[in-house]
């Protein structure tokens, strides 16, 4: 009885052993391009990359290029899985730092093939290119960049008769009573509790202000985590947390930083929605600025790839510049650099580089205005701004946005901690508790959160 | 059965008291089903203008030289309340202008009136949305993808109930050695986690090169899952043994006693597993999005729609109506299927 | 369990078996067999290859493939000393507080009563004391009243009763996320119209005293396949059991615990062991309502979500997989529990024949 058990457990296991063979093996050497750490996952972007594919395909006929998107919430899982299996796929992209640094280790140096190949990298603006550099190589290509500026709505200015923030560095702001103010977080501060409304038409500094029944907010840092919150704040980056002895640090900007976010949500004259609220459907599930009710956003140059909802409800946004900090004056930006990189494991190294190349070369007309991302390459971004203008046409101006590469994080606010992954938790824990709950004692969660990062960073 | 008068009248009493608390319980039970269609119904814009109604609405407005004014219901002193567009909104104060033919409040002269303009009603026109429905349709493919899943359950079904009776009459119709440490061993293989023998499992599948194929999900369903088998075999052992005993005393084997006695006795669970892995199957999410990540036309339709929950962004509206969409086949598979728990209809231990 | 017993005796007396017993395990065998062939293939090896990374020190970006080192009993030893998975909630009286004053480290007296979080072992079990019993009973309430002779409309209300079990998950937790929305969402509205202070609104999924209550109704959508396979075991009660009843004079109540209960109570067991495995696989509600952080004050820490986030989030395979035997064991042990008092409530009408 036993022994015919196991004869027909064998002769299925052959057979399902020798099923695949039977199918035909491709002659052409298959890439696989992995879609999900970063944007490139929306329905109206899946297309263009088929499109971008399709193209790459009929162009030669060496390598077969094969897309795969997975679901952001699910794309990590999944790359963790296939990784982790031996089957990485070769091609891993947009993805910002903190997915770069998420799988850190993963990514091939691309040195020895740019010299190998004799592609010129001299094509591309050589700091974009020192930006892709890490203690691992040159882990990418400049593909685009991604300036931040203030996005805001210039219709709720007039209804509180405010003056538009500056469009320009280096202009100060006019108060309605005429008097000039620096354009900094305070004065942010400022016009942003005035443009706060409940549902009265009470704005956040009248008595009678109903907190409960909030209609309309002043700021919103869109997308931002604690980290890049420091940053845009004090221009902190990431390795300002810990010394050469791994000893976690709070930087004092980064505390200023979360010490006014949450004074804007749960403070006396809130003007920034807790997260109950930012997460509600009328705003948008977290997409706050694109629900129309907030007054102003400071995000990148990539969050015109999800502005459609806005624009499509009749509302209008304008750009402004970053508000510098109070104390020292500067301003202190961000800059995304998502790119294309490579699985250190991928079995066809080569192959992978030429579709890279290709993907940060002529695949770029196509996949920049739908990613929302400026091309690193001069001669693309004229097309972008028309393609950007296209869509969005009531933008006046999109050089605040230009002008916001002059203010990069160098380091990245998105580098690299020790322990990364469980580092990054442990913060955002911290931002999703002071988020939903007004009654935490911020400094002792900042001394909880410098703790338990002091425990984590010296695993 | 006859019955008196009072007893007709406690009858109907009683299918009013149990008709209508059951009524009143779904009542509660669906509202969130009620905000799914009206969310469907729904654009950004609509879910999130002020004052917006629960329902699908849309703000009217006003056409006045080239400009789109909003309408709103103002109150006047003397207690009527007239609809009028708004010329220039402020926060303490909004002039409004007639809508209407014979204007007596028009730009030169418009109505002056003091309050912020969102805490008037607005005259919301219901509005709903049905090209949600078709966006959702042409952006997925919803025809091949409804295709994909339809194969995916089905064919999975088939290879359920086949092994999964056949295990099931097994482990509840014989004796042997080791058998209740293979049915603990069976249940066992519910507990572990299936994230941590994703990575094995997808491992292996890639060493056989099934990665990129249905195959991953379909043949292990020919080899029973402890889930069905498990109820399979609790229903087996409700069934007295009378009837088996008394087919085998005509000479009848096993596989004939399954085929007579036990299945037609069966359908109620039968029934119950088909529904319960069919709809399993129409929202398995992570199998299919693992396998299949590279064939994004053989993905299943849960697969589908989670491409509407963008990083930088969800779109509820379209995943509501996708997921309304993808409802549609399921329920009407279980109310077909209905039939089958009808009391009365179910033969119990007849054909002696 | 009785049966585990007996039939060890019985192995003693193996070579005794009868022709007919012989043939009857030659025939169980042979139809168990496709879950046997199926569980070699496809179950056995993953769960061994789980097993050895427990003793390995993995994390996903090394891969499966080149294990770091050999840990030997560390990762079973680091677990069994987590105090975020074992730790039981207790109040503990904090006598002094450090301080820095002028840049020197003092301790001063300053008596504080403090509540460690529970661990993520102790969530999960005090859960289940609220859970079990509604995803139990409800179902079986429900049932009853859906397989009443005195409803019109059976089918329609089964349908609908049936349908939000479809809704795919993403779409039900915006729902009731929307609708739990402590700022905008429908329940607040209607109790605000109900006159409820804002003050007394309850803040759901923020809140750690309704928290619990919030991921319950969130599961009640969830209870259709539970009462989809009570109709189907209520439906199995033979008719004639009921006539006879009535014929004897008994009330609804006899009727019920003497007649219903006893003819359905395998597929009660059958619901009550698979919502403990549930409960204790319990963590996507978790991760995607309160983002897995666990909040408000770590009462949503559930095992399971903080294996999937030493395992995925974190990275560490060896730690996760330690996790999931660990796991493995509790189930097996309540499960071999349940299946022992069984025998006490559970009647099997093939096996009294």
């Amino acid at each position: 009885m036993k022994k015919t058990l196991l004869v027909l457990a064998a002769l299925l296991l052959a057979t399902a052993l020798l099923l695949p063979a039977c199918a035909p093996k491709p002659k052409k050497v298959q890439i696989r391009w992995f879609v999900g750490l970063g944007t490139g996952t929306d329905a109206n972007q899946v297309p263009v990359e088929q499109e971008v594919v399709a193209d790459f395909n009929a162009s030669q006929d060496k390598i077969e290029l094969v897309l795969e998107v997975v679901p952001y919430e699910s794309a990590r899982d999944t790359l963790s899985t296939q990784i982790a299996s031996g089957n990485g796929p070769d091609i891993v992209g947009p993805v910002g730092w903190e997915g770069t640094n998420a799988y850190r280790g993963q990514w091939l140096d691309l040195a020895p093939l740019i010299e190998e190949t004799g592609y010129d990298i001299n094509q591309f603006d050589p700091d974009l290119v020192a930006m892709q550099v890490t203690t691992d190589g040159q882990l990418g290509l400049p593909f685009a960049v991604f300036p931040a500026a203030v996005y805001y709505v210039p219709k709720m200015f007039d209804e509180a008769g405010l003056n538009y923030p500056p469009a320009k560095y280096g202009e100060k702001y006019v108060m309605p009573d005429g008097t000039e103010k620096p354009w900094d977080w305070n004065t942010l501060t400022e016009i942003a509790k005035l443009l706060t409304l409940d549902a009265n038409g009470k704005n956040a500094t009248e008595a009678g202000f109903d907190r409960e029944a909030i209609v309309q907010v002043g700021y919103y840092p869109q997308w931002q985590d604690a980290l890049h919150m420091a940053a845009f704040w004090g221009g902190v980056s990431a390795d300002d947390y810990y010394d050469e002895d791994y000893n976690a640090i709070i930087p004092d900007a980064a505390k200023e930083a979360w010490t006014w976010y949450f004074n804007g949500m749960w403070g006396p004259q809130p003007f920034i929605p807790n997260a109950s609220l930012a997460g509600s459907p009328e705003f948008s599930g977290g997409n706050v600025f694109n629900s129309g009710r907030a007054a102003m956003a400071i995000t990148h140059f990539w969050y015109t790839c999800c502005l459609a909802d806005f624009r499509d409800a009749g509302n209008e946004f304008q750009l402004a510049v970053l508000p510098a900090n109070p104390k020292d004056g500067q301003v202190h930006g961000r800059v995304d650099a998502d790119t294309f990189r490579i699985w250190k494991g991928t079995q066809h190294p080569k192959e992978a580089f030429e579709v890279l190349t290709y993907l940060v070369g002529p695949a770029v007309k196509k996949l920049a205005p739908v990613y929302g991302a400026l091309p690193a390459r001069p001669e693309y971004q004229q097309t972008f701004l028309e393609a950007k203008s296209a869509e969005y046409p009531f933008v006046t101006s999109w050089q605040p946005l230009l002008d916001g590469l002059a203010y990069p994080d160098v380091p990245s606010a998105e580098g690299w901690l020790p322990n990364m992954t469980q580092a990054r938790d442990r913060i955002a824990s911290f931002l999703d508790l002071i988020s939903n709950d007004g009654t935490v004692d911020l400094e002792a969660q900042i001394e909880q959160l410098r703790q338990d990062l002091d425990v984590i960073f010296k695993k | 059965m006859k019955r008196t008068t009072i007893g007709k009248v406690k009858y109907r009493l009683n299918v009013a008291l149990v008709t209508g608390i059951t009524a009143a319980c779904l009542a509660i039970y669906l509202v969130p089903f009620l905000f799914m269609i009206f969310t469907s119904l729904k654009t950004q814009g609509q879910i999130s203008e002020l004052g917006a109604p629960i329902w699908p609405a849309k703000a009217p407005v006003f056409l006045y030289q080239d400009q789109e004014l909003e309408v709103y219901n103002v109150p006047f002193p003397d207690g009527t309340v007239r609809t009028m567009a708004a010329l220039n909104k402020a926060r303490t104060y909004t002039d409004f202008i007639d809508i209407s033919d014979d204007p007596e409040y028009t730009a030169d002269n418009p109505y002056h009136w003091t309050g912020y303009y969102a805490s008037l009603k607005r005259p919301w026109k219901f509005s709903p949305t049905w090209e949600n429905f078709k966006i959702v349709w042409e952006k997925i493919d919803y025809l091949r993808v409804m295709g994909n899943t339809m194969f995916y359950a089905i064919v999975t079904n088939i290879g359920v109930l086949l092994s999964c009776t056949l295990v099931a009459f097994g482990f509840s119709r014989f004796r042997f050695p080791g058998r209740d440490f293979l049915f603990m061993l069976l249940i066992s293989t519910m507990f572990l986690p299936g994230t941590v023998t994703l990575i094995p499992t997808y491992a292996f599948f890639k060493w056989i090169g099934w990665v990129g194929k249905w195959w991953p999900l379909i043949v292990p369903a020919f080899f029973a899952n402890p889930y069905d088998a498990f109820l399979i075999r609790q229903y087996f052992l409700t069934l007295p043994r009378e009837l088996d005993e008394a087919a085998m005393m005509d000479g009848a084997g096993p596989l004939r006693i399954l085929w007579s006695v036990i299945l037609p006795q069966s359908w109620a669970v039968i029934v119950a597993v088909t529904v319960f892995h069919i709809v399993w199957a129409w929202n398995d999410y992570f199998g299919p999005l693992i396998y299949l990540s590279t064939r994004p036309e053989l993905q299943p339709i849960s697969v589908a729609l989670s491409r509407f929950n963008g990083i930088y962004g969800q779109k509820p509206y379209l995943i509501q109506a996708g997921s309304l969409m993808a409802l549609v086949l399921p329920v009407i598979l279980f109310f077909a299927a209905q039939r089958f728990f009808m009391q009365g209809v179910v033969v119990t231990g007849v054909e002696k | 369990m009785e049966q585990l017993i007996s039939f060890r005796f019985r192995r003693v007396s193996l070579r005794k078996l009868s022709a007919k017993d012989r043939r009857e395990m030659k025939h169980g065998l042979t139809f168990i067999s496709p879950w046997i062939i199926g569980f070699m293939a496809f179950t056995f090896l993953p769960m061994v290859a789980t097993f050895i990374f427990t003793f390995l020190d993995m994390s996903i970006t090394e891969g499966i493939y080149n294990p770091v080192r050999f840990m030997g009993l560390g990762n079973y030893k680091a677990l069994f000393q987590d105090q975020t998975v074992w730790r039981v909630p207790s109040l503990r009286v904090v006598w002094t507080q450090e301080i820095v004053e002028d840049g020197i480290k003092k301790q001063i007296f300053s008596p504080q009563v403090k509540m460690d979080p529970p661990g993520a072992m102790w969530v999960t079990v005090v859960f289940g004391i609220y859970a079990l019993p509604v995803g139990i009973f409800v179902p079986l309430a429900l049932a009853l009243l859906l397989n009443s002779r005195y409803l019109k409309a059976k089918s329609l209300f089964r349908t609908l009763f049936y349908m939000p079990y479809v809704v795919p998950f993403v779409a039900a937790v915006f729902l009731w996320g929307g609708i739990l929305n402590p700022e905008t969402g429908w329940a607040n509205r209607f109790l605000m119209q109900l006159g409820v202070p804002k003050a007394a609104l309850p803040q759901w999924a923020n809140d750690v005293f309704w928290v619990y209550p919030t991921y319950i109704i969130m599961g009640i959508w969830g209870i259709g396949n539970a009462m989809l396979i009570m109709l189907a075991g209520l439906q199995n009660v033979p008719t004639e059991l009921y006539d006879a009843a009535k014929v004897d004079g008994a009330g609804p109540m006899a009727i019920f615990f003497k007649i219903t209960w006893p003819m359905i109570s395998p597929v009660v067991f059958y619901n009550l062991i698979l919502s403990v495995v549930g409960l204790f696989q319990y963590f996507l509600v978790p991760l995607v309502v309160n983002q897995g952080t666990g909040r408000p004050g770590g009462a949503t820490f559930f095992y399971n979500l903080k294996l999937y986030k030493e395992f995925f989030t974190y990275q560490k395979i060896s730690y996760g997989a330690t996790m999931a035997w660990i796991l493995f064991v509790v189930i097996l042990i309540v499960t071999i529990i349940l299946f022992g008092t069984a025998r006490k409530w559970v009647y099997y009408a093939a096996e009294s024949a």
